[in-house]
């Protein structure tokens, strides 16, 4: 049990002589998502990309034993010569090599199977972004982390999104950054509130 | 979860698949080698020069001054994509990138000068009785890994640096000396069918290309620290 | 610490240059056959000595930052690399003044002569690594770009000397045969040279770091 928590005990984090994080702590459960808001600049996605690993953090702990992480980051972060089927082929052979029924279930639920052969150049923004969750998913991740999941998807792709993060529900810890609360309505989460490098109380929930 | 080599060949492939799918930079690097090499040749018959003394420098010269453009692609392939975080997270382990970004410059290096060596050869027209083709295929190989090795490394760092590529050059060529000057005296020896001293030189490129090989293990997490 | 005109360590420094200057003007010999040529020898290779030991303390600093990022070790690589250009250069620049009249060379590929001109090349890339913007990408880039910089110059000393005991040497730096006065004049002046170094390095240190501030500071205040 203890072992999938994702705990965060004072965290900082410096950048130049700039304190982004002053002492942030809290605690992750497997079923939970959990929503960080907060004013621009306030340290959100360095917070992120500490929790996934990719930048190192200044002080503090960052207990995390559980599996693999999965990061829909702002930009897509694919490569636009490769094909849609490619992208996410190679990051799925990253991380072992998948099934093709994984493989398809996973471009159907997002709504890229039709787009399969298209290259990643040619998809709309809406749809590279699509294509950034289900190679997120690709991980079969048990911690899943989202940079402003909503903010590039057209009314279509927030319905995926949605029902990606109804679907992971049970098996993952699923925390997002956001400044717009409001597309989250519905889909039970806990918010908390970073101000200033630290997280404030009040922050609401919507269980 | 794959092997690190495994993980290390899926990015080798994947890079490969990407450079030929686009061969906009493949193909203006490789007209740049041949019009240095047909440049350095047409001058050199000008003043007509020995061809057999010049061929080493020229080659190099010419060599190094191509790896510039290509060495460039590795890192920059995924920084203007913007996907390195997405590759960092499932790589997992830093050093694999470099190991694969190596592999991937070296091969493109060694496929453009399969194309510039030979018309070299051709244009400075070669006395090749006594050569041994054997090392000087060595010599090449061994001195475009070390090309390679040093352009991985540096160009992860310049890509990190906005605007600062021009850097790259600049960063490279004190570091390469070594290369030039074991490359350039080792397909001279070759040449000269001198295997003695060829072998020297080969000894000091591997040198060479082992430490800037294991180096990366020891830094490279600090270059893509982000 | 107190700088320019106020401070006793510049005071102080200037009589030790002023006495290091006598000791190569008027204690140590006239050489017999390459005449007051010589004399800039001791500049040579004092500033030379001071120029790699400069990477060397690049390549401890950088070492230092990547392991505790304190901008100290930032700062002082940085520092220490601008005052190592300027030594190498006046080696580079001191070289060819005494090479002339003695081997009627401006400049050969000696193997030191050769090392020197790359370890140039190399405080250069550094300092056009590091210098432009303050950013902790740049510190830490540049960190390592000098630990890299300071383990190849072996690597360039050796195979600079391989390619050249390979050929026939056209000229011997080796036996230039000191005198004791000679000798004791040398090592003065590398300790004097050492410690003009220091002094310039805590100097520059400061402004580097005052600099830094400002822009601090700005940041601040635009903020």
């Amino acid at each position: 049990m203890a072992k999938d928590v994702l705990t965060v005990k004072h965290l900082k984090k410096e950048l130049g002589h700039k304190q982004v994080l002053k002492d942030v702590s809290f605690q992750a459960e497997p079923g939970e998502l959990v929503v960080i808001t907060g004013p621009n600049g306030a340290g959100k996605t360095t917070l992120l990309r500490i929790l996934a690993g990719l930048t190192p953090k200044s002080g503090g702990e960052v207990l995390w034993k559980g599996g693999r992480i999965g990061y829909v980051a702002h930009q897509p972060m694919l490569y636009p010569n490769l094909s849609v089927q490619e992208n996410l082929a190679f990051f799925g052979e990253m991380y072992g090599a998948p099934s093709q029924g994984r493989f398809q279930e996973l471009l159907e639920l997002v709504g890229l199977w039709f787009y399969r052969l298209e290259k990643a150049a040619n998809l709309s923004r809406g749809m590279q972004q699509r294509l950034a969750i289900a190679r997120a998913l690709m991980a079969e991740p048990a911690l899943l982390l989202y940079d402003e999941p909503f903010t590039s998807l057209d009314a279509g792709g927030r319905e995926v999104l949605r029902e990606v993060i109804t679907a992971c529900r049970e098996v993952t810890i699923q925390l997002a950054i956001t400044h717009e609360l409001q597309n989250f309505a519905g889909l039970g989460y806990r918010e908390l509130r970073l101000e200033d490098g630290r997280i404030v109380e009040g922050g609401g929930s919507s269980a | 979860m794959p092997s690190f080599w495994r993980k290390a060949w899926l990015i080798y492939r994947k890079d490969l698949t990407d450079e030929f799918r686009t061969t906009d930079h493949l193909l203006s690097t490789v007209v740049f080698g041949i019009m240095l090499v047909f440049v350095t040749s047409f001058a050199l018959q000008l003043v007509d020069v020995s061809t057999n003394d010049v061929f080493p420098a020229v080659l190099w010269v010419s060599i190094f001054f191509m790896a510039v453009l290509a060495l460039q692609r590795s890192f920059a392939k995924e920084v203007d994509s913007g996907a390195l975080d997405a590759l960092l997270l499932a790589a997992g382990d830093r050093s694999i990138l470099f190991y694969a970004k190596f592999l991937f410059s070296l091969t493109v290096l060694l496929l453009l000068e399969a194309v510039v060596v030979p018309l070299l050869w051709v244009f400075i027209s070669v006395a090749w009785r006594k050569a041994d083709v054997l090392f000087l295929l060595a010599a090449i190989f061994f001195g475009s890994w070390g090309l390679a090795a040093v352009g991985t490394l540096l160009n992860a760092i310049t890509v990190q640096l906005a605007g600062a590529r021009l850097l790259f050059p600049i960063l490279a060529f004190p570091l390469l000396i070594p290369v030039l000057i074991g490359a350039i005296l080792c397909t001279q020896g070759a040449l000269a069918g001198d295997r003695q001293s060829v072998l020297g030189w080969l000894y000091l490129l591997m040198i060479f290309d082992l430490l800037f090989t294991v180096i990366p293990l020891l830094l490279f997490d600090y270059i893509l620290e982000g | 610490m107190q700088h320019g005109l106020k401070s006793p360590v510049f005071w102080a420094l200037t009589l030790i240059i002023l006495i290091n200057m006598w000791v190569i003007v008027f204690y140590a010999p006239v050489e017999k056959t390459m005449g007051i040529v010589q004399k800039v020898f001791y500049f040579h290779v004092a500033s030379a000595w001071v120029g790699l030991l400069a990477l060397a303390v690049v390549c401890g600093a950088s070492i230092h930052y990547l392991w505790k990022r304190t901008d100290q070790a930032s700062n002082l690589a940085l520092a220490s690399a601008e005052i190592g250009t300027v030594f190498i250069s006046c080696t580079l620049l001191t070289g060819p003044l005494w090479a002339y009249p003695i081997w009627n060379t401006w400049w050969t590929w000696d193997p030191r002569l050769t090392t020197t001109l790359v370890l140039w090349f190399m405080y250069v890339a550094y300092i056009a690594l590091h210098g432009g913007d303050v950013t902790d990408t740049r510190k830490r880039l540049a960190a390592v770009y000098g630990i890299i910089c300071f383990m190849n110059v072996p690597l360039v000393f050796f195979s600079t000397r391989w390619w050249r005991s390979i050929h026939p040497v056209v000229i011997s730096t080796e036996g230039i045969g000191l005198t004791p006065k000679m000798r004791t004049a040398m090592f003065l002046s590398v300790a004097v040279f050492s410690l003009l170094y220091i002094h310039l390095l805590r100097i520059r240190m400061g402004s580097i770091s005052l600099k830094h501030r400002v822009k601090r500071l700005k940041a601040q205040l635009f903020a």
